[in-house]
């Protein structure tokens, strides 16, 4: 890949044609390079062994719940990660945030990962416990959840079309975005790939019509991602978690674990864009300004993980509830409290700190190690959530009977978190050679609006909003 | 001549494509307005662009569309939808616990919701693939060097005017005329 681009950045203003952009980003997705091949064949051979992995758990483990705690946490991990990420691009939209432009497909394009996740849900749902497992006398043992008293499997039937709701209003997100780049690309370069992105962007011309029907779905879809976005973070949280563990009632636990995932999307993509940046040769398009802006949200999200963690902490241990000092004792403070120590510093102590000083946060180093940190933070919460909660032997009753130890990995469990991150980039990684990973009618339409202008002794950077 | 007759005599004459790429936006914008002053109808022209422009940014008129519309209804028949399987589910294993009521409001409401956002992303889906006409079986007149800057202006002429337009595109600057029809 070549080192030296057109388009340019110049003090932090891209400077080119648009021409250059279409050339450019087309070359970068025609081209497969040999660190491209190297990556990939990584995340093929990480997703193999998850597979192994979790082969491994369904045919020669045990009957036990507990056995699929892991791949709760996997899941809840890329709901969190992956499935989150596409809220970058949404929120930079819906302020016409100028600096989000050249990011907006780096981090929507993490929709399409849904369908793994998809995948990777489907055991858990099956091994999800009904809401009674005696249906003519429900009152005996139940599971105490959002559903009250509904059929015993709705748990499982509407969180899974809550899950499809949200990966299918995530791709097509991602496809209606990406129309005009597919188009260009399956013009401009020549093989497969590009005559799959003709075949998906058939007919697009860039009419006004075109281009005004579809701003208007992705507005429309943008919207209706984030209520999906919540509705199941809300569901995931509350059912294959807190209805698992008795005496586990908390309101702000879902909210937290949607903000978590906010924080986390940012630093999903901030991590993507670093790597692009330093491996990928895209220095044009991510400057400095990306990582000082996408930063500034992240420490405030960092600072917001903190107080709604502490706000759900503090009503249970005000309380002193037994039932709910036990689901503390489990989660916090006994069990899994290393997990939950680390969790906490690497999610909100070191960002905090890192971020904190300005002069760290307008480099590109400083946010994506802050991000970093984060995503190891995250995947180490997730662990202990799931897996301390799919622990649990009897979900049926009003508090705590016995807690059973923390959990630790086997090779199976270690196996399948390792598939799973390898699954979403290897998803990730394929697509990006068909959808140009620059949003580059986005970056076409910065290039119409930003400029530099010259006030008495020094430059500054002019940008005009359209509406 | 009474109108509906003429509407009928513009619709039977021969009409064709001319697609006009300009390297300048502000020249499509001129000759956007002087083919628009020489008689062809907004309905009949079409500016091409490689990204989007403000609305009326070309002088063209606003064209409306019903994408919004898509959704609302798609919300409608998926909050149905969800009443209908919620109410339906309930009713039919009736479980009266506690004395509450056998159709349980809140669970209902989550699946209502669930519900009108299935039914309003696919609706939008709808929407937006046939606002923008898409598929079509054909690409019809175009260049690629729209995506690279160029802006194409795309108009229905017919044998009376053809000459004229093309003239007067020209002279407003077109560095390529297409033709097709």
């Amino acid at each position: 890949m070549k080192t030296t681009i057109s388009p340019s950045l110049h003090d932090g203003v891209l400077q080119g044609t648009f021409g250059d952009v279409s050339r450019d980003v087309v070359q970068r997705t025609s081209t497969i390079g040999g660190l491209y091949k190297k990556v990939l064949g990584a995340s093929f051979a990480l997703t193999g062994v998850g597979v192994v992995g979790f082969l491994l758990i369904a045919f020669t483990g045990s009957d036990d719940r507990s056995q699929w705690g892991y791949l709760a946490a996997m899941v809840g991990y890329l709901l969190t990660t992956a499935l989150a990420a596409p809220m970058v691009s949404i929120a930079c939209r819906s302020v016409r945030a100028n600096w989000g432009k050249p990011l907006a497909r780096v981090a929507e394009l993490y929709a399409i990962t849904g369908l793994g996740v998809l995948l990777a849900y489907v055991p858990l749902v099956v091994a999800l416990p009904a809401l009674y497992p005696n249906s003519d006398a429900p009152r005996e043992s139940l599971r105490h959840t959002i559903w009250v008293f509904w059929h015993p499997h709705a748990p499982h039937i509407y969180d899974s079309l809550a899950l499809l709701t949200l990966v299918i209003t995530g791709i097509a997100l991602l496809l209606i975005s990406s129309i005009p780049d597919m188009a260009d690309f399956g013009a401009k370069a020549t093989g497969k790939r590009a005559s799959i992105a003709a075949r998906l962007s058939k007919s697009w011309r860039g009419t006004q019509k075109q281009w005004k029907a579809r701003r208007a779905a992705i507005g429309l879809l943008s919207g209706l991602y984030f209520m999906g976005f919540l509705t199941l973070h809300y569901q995931y949280s509350s059912d294959f978690a807190m209805s698992l563990v008795p005496g586990w009632k908390d309101s702000i636990f879902p909210v937290w674990h949607a903000l978590s995932g906010l924080q986390c999307a940012c630093a999903t993509v901030m991590v993507t864009m670093y790597a692009l940046r330093r491996w990928g040769g895209y220095t044009a398009y991510f400057g400095v300004n990306q990582f000082w802006s996408l930063g500034k949200i992240m420490l405030a999200l960092s600072l917001l993980w903190f107080y709604f963690w502490f706000m759900g902490f503090f009503t249970f241990w005000y309380g002193r509830i037994p039932a709910e000092m036990a689901v503390l004792e489990f989660l916090f403070t006994e069990q899994y409290r290393i997990l939950f120590l680390v969790a906490f510093i690497l999610n909100f102590l070191a960002p905090l700190l890192i971020l904190v000083w300005n002069k760290v946060r307008r480099s590109t180093g400083g946010p994506a190690l802050a991000a970093l940190l984060i995503l190891i933070g995250a995947l180490v919460d997730r662990i202990r959530i799931y897996v301390g909660s799919w622990s649990i032997e009897d979900s049926f009753g009003h508090s705590l009977k016995e807690m059973p130890p923390a959990q630790l990995p086997t090779i199976p469990d270690a196996m399948v978190i390792v598939g799973g991150i390898g699954l979403v980039l290897m998803i990730y990684m394929i697509v990006a050679k068909v959808i140009p990973i620059i949003s580059m009618w986005e970056t076409k339409e910065q290039l119409l609006y930003v400029s530099h202008r010259s006030l008495l002794k020094k430059k500054y950077m002019l940008i005009g909003k359209p509406d | 001549m009474i109108p509906w007759l003429n509407k009928i005599r513009e619709n039977v004459m021969v009409k064709k494509q001319v697609l006009a790429l300009f390297d300048d936006a502000a020249k499509a914008a001129d000759a956007n307005e002087a083919v628009m002053k020489e008689g062809v109808k907004p309905g009949d022209i079409e500016i091409m662009t490689g990204c989007p422009y403000p609305e009326g940014a070309f002088g063209e008129h606003d064209k409306p569309h019903r994408v919004y519309r898509f959704p609302f209804i798609g919300a409608l028949l998926g909050f149905s939808m969800a009443m209908l399987i919620t109410a339906g589910t309930q009713l039919s294993w009736p479980l009266i616990t506690g004395g509450k009521p056998i159709l349980s409001l809140p669970p209902m409401v989550i699946i209502a919701y669930e519900g009108t956002l299935l039914g309003a992303v696919l609706f939008t889906i709808v929407g937006v693939l046939f606002e923008s006409r898409l598929p079509r079986v054909g690409l019809g007149l175009y260049d690629d060097r729209i995506t690279e800057g160029y802006i194409g202006l795309l108009l229905n002429v017919t044998e009376d005017n053809d000459f004229a337009i093309k003239k007067l595109l020209q002279k407003h600057g077109a560095q390529e005329l297409k033709e097709e029809g």
